[in-house]
């Protein structure tokens, strides 16, 4: 018995031995990755946020502009990786910071730490507390969660022809099918109803925009909400609390905002949903935008047909 | 609980540490804790019917000291009364939906307007296989191979040992309850060994059989719309999906009573390497075909009476067989074939011609005439699975027909789109490690250099975590 106990013993330690050094391996190239691309940057201004900004925004129609938005990301995740961008990075001083009214609605709340398959992307740029935190969130599943987090990591080192998923980029969707009333309105129902109760303010999204804020205050970067267009009937869906609320968290913090949202209103530049731009949409914004920065156009909105 | 679980893995060392180093002075104890590791596992998976198996496990052992009685009269009729209350569980939870919309379904036929009450009752897991331990302890005291127990302890831990309980291999009697009643040594090679098979039906579960599963399961929802060669690969990639499966099962089955030292019954011995469907039977799932063989093919006069009756029999074993599987017609087409598949060899007297060797047994390679034998069997097995899998009758049906019309409809249009190459990925390596493993399914040979052995360890280990994921259960749970 004691033999055998041991060889097991012995067997289970270089597993595991194995599993940690692929990991650390793993973390080491993702930070690589992130150490490079930080040296390569070399706009002043980051447009972050969720799809939203991704499919919006062209960066390479903007000047001096690094389009880091990703799908699906939450504030938590802009978070990190702001913090891990903006360590020792003196050249950026501002930031366009997507919001969209349902991203502080808490329909994705069930899920805090963000999605399992889009929080394994992120968890090599992660602090060591939060990594734990993480792993503990998802015990339930931590075999699936760990070989998650190992597959997407080698996939973030190892793929040359974009960017890491962690870090975001822009994103050109040619759809040619437009929005309808019900495409618009199961869009609105999705994202600030959970069956036909309204959502809650997320608390959680809320914190971690209440830290994206301190965390541009204490490095003296401009930080400007942004909201991208959305589609005049999704708009006008927009449950009154939510807006409120936006209005609130911009007083509390003396937020600039460009609210762009009711600047797009022809139908064949949103993708189905109402509240993306598809690619045609993206270059007229982006266009738009370029030139709204560079102080080209006078105040107010350019009326896009 | 699922053997490719997280919970499993806490689970399984737990019990073996209690079971060797708290409890090993008291072969009681010993199984009083295997026992009630036995109900946790399975109360894990539905604390409800728990109940339905402790009950059936109280009626069998009843059922065992009357049948055990020394006047056979009085026995037999225990032994009726036994095994008639066995089927009527059986019955009421996995067939009686199936007679009620047919028994419907025929009043329509005949005029007549009838509203059978339907069990709106998910099937509580592995009944098929715990109602077969408790038959097989009633049939074995009648046949004079085991005397009843008087220690309840030890008969629950033959019906519910957790290794077996879901999904067997479905053991006998005469065969574990000695086992149960003895007491058990720690073996060193035994244990070892009982890790190997663990690892291999880890493999084949998660790595081969859950891999090949979403281009089987795209084939199947979608037949329709594909070519023949598609549907052909996606049959043959279904043959290997529920090989590695329910033998992966087996493996891990085997290796935890041999950590716990039992040694069951093989389920598996390399069925695809048959050469004839007699063969097939006796290297697939072979705790059920020689339970049927023992408990009905037998006591029906088996092959002792005339040719007529041994058809008979061989039909009436091979139905219930399929039926076992599923309340589902095309479960008893799947029996049916391999009824009419097995025929020839009865009536030419050819169905004992493999019995004992294993094919190219003295040779590294079949000969021509071998391997025109295996393939021409895994043909009609093959074609058997596809009603095993589509578990509906027209849907084979017409699975078969696609395949059949894809030929000369549209034969320019038979390679394209053939997306499910990449099942030979998982398939043909298992094929050739099957081969190199084909003389004996319960030593599993590997390489002599500790570093080359312990290095094949560590990347399956790895390959296994790598496809983790999902959750996937075994397809033998649903029977």
């Amino acid at each position: 018995m004691k033999i055998f106990l041991k060889k097991f013993a012995l067997f289970m330690a270089v597993c595991i031995c194995l599993l940690i050094l692929f990991f650390l391996l793993i973390n080491q190239l993702n930070h690589q990755v992130l150490y490079h691309y930080k040296k390569r940057m070399n706009g002043t201004i980051l447009l972050a946020g969720d799809s939203h900004v991704q499919t919006a925004l062209n960066d390479t129609l903007i000047k001096s502009t690094i389009n880091i938005s990703q799908a699906g990301e939450q504030y938590i995740f802009t978070y990190f990786k702001l913090l891990k961008l903006l360590d020792h990075n003196i050249k950026i001083h501002s930031i366009y910071l997507g919001f969209a009214n349902h991203n502080i609605s808490s329909y994705r709340d069930h899920d805090d730490l963000g999605e399992f398959d889009i929080s394994a992307y992120y968890f090599c740029i992660l602090p060591c507390e939060e990594k734990a935190r993480f792993i503990q969130h998802h015990y339930k599943m931590l075999i699936p969660y760990i070989k998650e987090i190992l597959k997407s990591g080698f996939q973030n080192a190892t793929n040359k022809n974009k960017p890491p998923f962690f870090l975001g980029h822009s994103l050109n969707i040619n759809e040619t099918i437009t929005p309808t009333k019900i495409s618009i309105e199961q869009r609105v129902l999705s994202q600030y109803y959970i069956g036909n109760k309204l959502c809650s303010i997320s608390s959680s999204q809320l914190m971690y925009l209440d830290k994206i804020v301190e965390l541009c205050q204490s490095k003296s970067i401009k930080l400007i909400m942004l909201n991208t267009p959305i589609h005049p009937s999704y708009k006008s869906k927009i449950p009154i609390v939510f807006q409120n609320k936006y209005q609130d968290i911009l007083d509390k913090y003396n937020l600039q905002k460009v609210d762009l949202s009711n600047l797009v209103k022809n139908d064949n530049l949103f993708l189905p949903d109402g509240d993306h731009l598809n690619a045609k949409g993206a270059t007229v914004f982006s266009t738009y935008f370029n030139d709204s920065i560079a102080g080209k156009l006078s105040a107010g909105f350019l009326k896009v047909n | 609980m699922l053997f490719n679980s997280l919970e499993y893995f806490l689970f399984l060392p737990l019990v073996f540490a209690l079971y060797w180093f708290v409890f090993y002075k008291s072969l009681r104890i010993q199984n009083l804790c295997l026992l009630l590791a036995s109900y946790f596992f399975y109360g894990w998976w539905s604390y409800k019917f728990l109940g339905l198996l402790i009950v059936g496990t109280l009626l069998n052992f009843t059922y065992g000291s009357f049948v055990g009685d020394s006047n056979k009269k009085r026995a037999k009729r225990f032994l009726i009364a036994g095994v008639l209350s066995n089927l009527l569980i059986l019955g009421l939870f996995k067939y009686y939906n199936f007679f009620a919309f047919e028994f419907q379904h025929a009043a329509v036929v005949l005029g007549f307007k009838t509203n059978p009450v339907f069990l709106q009752m998910a099937l509580p897991i592995g009944i098929s296989f715990y109602t077969f331990h408790g038959m097989s302890y009633v049939f074995d005291i009648y046949y004079g191979k085991q005397k009843p127990v008087s220690n309840i302890v030890d008969y629950g831990v033959f019906v519910a040992f957790f290794p077996l309980l879901v999904a067997g291999p479905i053991e006998r009697a005469h065969h574990l309850l000695p086992q149960v009643q003895k007491p058990r040594s720690f073996k060193y090679e035994s244990a070892v060994q009982g890790c190997r098979l663990i690892l291999w039906g880890l493999f084949k579960k998660v790595v081969i059989a859950d891999s090949l599963a979403p281009s089987i399961n795209n084939v199947f929802y979608t037949y329709l719309h594909l070519n023949g060669v598609s549907l052909i690969l996606g049959a043959i990639a279904f043959a290997f999906q529920i090989y590695g499966d329910f033998s992966g099962y087996s493996d891990i089955a085997l290796g935890t009573s041999k950590l716990f030292g039992f040694e069951v019954l093989s389920n598996f011995k390399f069925p695809y390497f048959s050469r004839d469907i007699a063969e097939f039977w006796r290297r697939w799932h072979v705790s059920l075909s020689s339970w049927f063989k023992d408990y009905l093919y037998i006591p029906l006069g088996g092959s002792k009476r005339s040719k007529a009756i041994t058809i008979r029999n061989t039909f009436i074993i091979f139905i219930v067989s399929g039926f076992w599987h599923g309340a589902s017609w095309s479960f008893i087409i799947w029996g049916t074939i391999h009824a009419f598949a097995f025929l020839p060899l009865l009536l030419f007297n050819k169905n004992r011609t493999h019995t004992n060797n294993v094919v190219a047994n003295n040779n590294h390679f079949p000969s021509l005439k071998e391997v025109i034998q295996m393939l021409s069997t895994f043909l009609i097995v093959t074609i058997a699975w596809i009603f095993f899998r589509m578990n509906d009758l027209k849907q084979s049906l017409l699975y078969i027909r696609q395949i059949i019309s894809s030929f000369y409809k549209q034969p320019q249009n038979l390679f394209s789109y053939v997306s499910e190459l990449n099942i030979f990925y998982y398939v043909i390596p298992f094929i050739l490690i099957d081969w190199y493993l084909r003389k004996d399914e319960r030593q599993l040979k590997v390489p002599a250099n500790s570093i080359f052995r312990w290095s094949m360890y560590v990347t399956m280990v790895m390959m296994i975590l790598y496809h983790l994921g999902g959750n996937h259960s075994f397809i033998y749970f649903q029977f």
